[in-house]
């Protein structure tokens, strides 16, 4: 028999590896769970957003004139001027016009660049800190995703080496044989064939984490403790500014030099640091169509001359390498063909997180330890997740919950779920309820969606999430099989008749 | 030629789905002789990934035929097997006994995650720091040695932390964490 080229390893090793696998994916799963489960959806942030306000006009057309008058309308709504006021352009992903300072205060735009309704994508905001920060401070959340990253791409690593006939079973998938061989097989086919994406994801998501201490420890060590000493050298150094000779930064003139000197870039994010001062300047952070760049970013003085661009892609490598890893990390590359293929994938990397765990209880019970409380519990995790994501949707969609309300009902839901689950009841039962419940409050929410804002959506990701979330909704209540409730019943009241 | 990409990505989708029907052929007539078509497999899933390089930049294009081949060979494990739900549970065996000294094991967790942690952690940051420092001294530039250590730390996390929960002895794990992080702080201090 042919095997497949995987070096052969001795039994004490796999079997210390297979010891290290398992404590590495207990320590955090259910955190695991949750950041794949919220990434998948996180890949398709700009839609989200853009459903959630579907009646604002979209529109690609901005002109030089219209931006410099959007500056104007921004630094009109503040009575004392920001620091740094942000245009953002119409792209393919989201064509619209936005523009604001600071954290909260934003407004969309016509394209003439009169201001209009507030930006009110909470639930896509909140989707966004989940994943990234688990709603924790910036520092500490964003570290604790990247040590989950971490240990993500430590279960790989330790995966494909405590699982030495992993290739040679690539295709293996016992489903009905046993509960813990069809769990194994789907944790390992779907370890196997999405390996580089779990890679990939696992180590984007821990760089991204960890460059905040790393940059700390750098700066302690090489640069006094300057931690603005750090980055620089990749996404380059403020540019030296002065006043306008308007008072206010030329933005027009900059935007208009952008599209003649530099046709490779598509505008994205117009940045005005200091308006109104003596010390502004313009950034103009650019998508890069046809590179896996995140962005690039081009640099004006106030009059609006070009000053030169960071390089992010078509510098060093080490710049183009770090200008890659937000959109490897998030599929936000390609178009809509690479967000489906990483929507299929990170799927099959959440449901490799919860058959990793559910694995190990089923080894514990066949082992002759049970324990019932922590499979109810787990039960409630995975499925408890998206029906909470789907009751807080709901809540933020129907403005029963403010913004501020919805991060404490998610956590406060989701761990009374599992509280309740140890405590009482079959996991059969919570599994179908909590599916049957996720499925049914998806619905709910896309009824309040509709009843708001039905006949009046333009553009076509209200649309296309609006179908998403119904597909996603009808496939979780059929994987209850509600149909078998109903023949039951009926059986049970023929025979209670005939009786 | 205008079309010459779509080409491109026609034969890079038709490769990889033939190297995923190949490998699964040869996985089902694994009691046979099969490496021909193990061989060949494995050949069409790389000539799909390396079709893409003519579609665009070499990095982009070798991304993109990932995921078109990782997405085909999902289907293709799936479509026969098909999803069929979970499988009843087996019937309890009767329970085990309880392992003894549970603090014990306690403690040793508790170690553990020590280990796999902060230390684990500040190993990385140092050794990484060691990393960019003599990438620094060979003339790297600053942005592909900063580059070096952005990536250096979670792969270097990773390494110590999967020696940090292998089941080894805990003194040797210990012994095989804090000695790099010692040594690698005392380099550190020389270089820097």
């Amino acid at each position: 028999m042919t095997s497949l080229p995987w070096p052969k390893m001795p039994a004490r090793f796999v079997a210390r590896m297979l010891a290290g696998h398992t404590a590495l994916g207990l320590a955090l799963s259910a955190l695991l769970y949750l950041v794949c489960l919220s990434g998948t959806l996180v890949v398709f942030h700009n839609e989200f957003s853009r459903w959630e306000q579907p009646v604002v006009a979209e529109s690609g057309d901005v002109t030089p004139q219209s931006l410099q008058a959007l500056l104007d309308n921004v630094l009109a709504r503040f009575d004392e001027t920001p620091e740094r006021v942000t245009l953002v352009l119409p792209t393919e992903d989201v064509p619209r016009l936005v523009a604001g300072a600071g954290e909260h205060d934003y407004w969309l735009a016509d394209a003439d660049g009169t201001l209009g309704e507030p930006v009110a994508h909470e639930f896509s905001e909140f989707l966004v800190t989940l994943h990234m920060y688990l709603h924790l401070p910036s520092t500490l959340g964003i570290t604790l995703v990247g040590l989950l990253g971490v240990m993500m791409l430590g279960l790989v690593l330790s995966g494909f080496l405590a699982h030495p006939r992993i290739f040679r079973d690539a295709f293996q998938f016992r489903r009905t044989k046993s509960a813990r061989l069809g769990e194994t097989d789907l944790h390992n086919r779907l370890s196997v064939w999405a390996a580089p994406f779990h890679i990939t994801i696992a180590l984007t998501g821990a760089l991204l984490g960890l460059a905040t201490i790393g940059a700390y420890a750098l700066a302690l060590v090489f640069h006094d403790g300057d931690y603005t000493e750090v980055f620089p050298p990749i996404f380059g150094e403020e540019a030296a500014t002065g006043p306008a000779p308007d008072g206010v930064a030329d933005v027009a003139t900059a935007y208009s030099t952008l599209l003649a000197e530099r046709p490779d870039l598509h505008p994205w994010l117009i940045y005005v640091n200091g308006p109104g001062t003596g010390e502004q300047g313009i950034e103009i952070l650019t998508q890069v169509p046809g590179q896996l760049a995140y962005f690039d970013e081009v640099q004006f003085d106030a009059a609006g001359n070009m000053l030169g661009s960071t390089g992010m892609s078509d510098g060093e490598t080490g710049q183009q390498m770090a200008a890659a890893v937000y959109s490897l990390h998030f599929g936000w590359f390609g178009g809509q063909p690479v967000k489906f293929a990483y929507l299929v994938l990170g799927l099959a990397l959440t449901a490799v997180c919860a058959s990793g765990f559910t694995l190990w209880l089923i080894k514990r019970r066949e082992k002759g330890r049970p324990s019932a409380r922590l499979e109810r519990a787990w039960i409630a995790v995975v499925w408890g997740s998206p029906a909470v994501l789907a009751a807080t949707m709901l809540g933020a969609l129907s403005g029963v919950m403010s913004e501020a309300v919805l991060i404490p009902f998610h956590w406060i839901a989701l761990a009374g779920l599992v509280v309740l689950a140890a405590a009482t009841g079959s996991g059969r039962i919570w599994s179908r309820a909590l599916r049957l419940g996720a499925g049914v409050l998806t619905l709910a929410g896309l009824a309040v969606h509709h009843a708001a804002y039905a006949g009046e959506f333009r553009g076509e990701a209200a649309w296309g999430v609006s179908l998403g979330l119904a597909v996603t909704a009808l496939l979780l209540i059929a994987s209850v099989r509600p149909w078998r409730f109903v023949t039951a019943r009926r059986q049970t009241s023929e025979v209670s008749r005939a009786g | 030629m205008a079309n010459a990409p779509f080409i491109w990505i026609m034969l890079s989708a038709g490769s990889g789905l033939l190297g995923a029907v190949l490998l699964r052929q040869a996985w089902r007539r694994r009691r046979e002789p099969h490496r021909i078509p193990v061989v060949l497999g494995w050949l069409a899933l790389v000539a799909a990934t390396l079709a893409w390089l003519p579609v665009n930049l070499p990095v982009y294009g070798l991304v993109l035929g990932l995921l078109v081949i990782e997405c085909v060979a999902l289907a293709v494990v799936f479509w026969r097997s098909g999803w069929s739900g979970p499988a009843p549970a087996e019937p309890k065996r009767p329970a085990a006994a309880a392992p003894a000294r549970a603090w014990r094991t306690g403690l040793r967790g508790f170690a553990v995650t020590l280990l796999a942690g902060p230390v684990a952690l500040a190993g990385a940051v140092v050794l990484s720091m060691i990393l960019f420092a003599l990438a620094g001294q060979a003339g790297w530039n600053e942005a592909d040695r900063l580059s070096l250590f952005l990536f250096a730390v979670p792969l270097v996390w990773t390494l110590l932390a999967t020696l940090a929960v292998i089941d080894l002895r805990l003194r040797l794990r210990s012994l095989s964490l804090v000695a790099p992080l010692l040594l690698g702080g005392g380099l550190l201090a020389l270089i820097a």
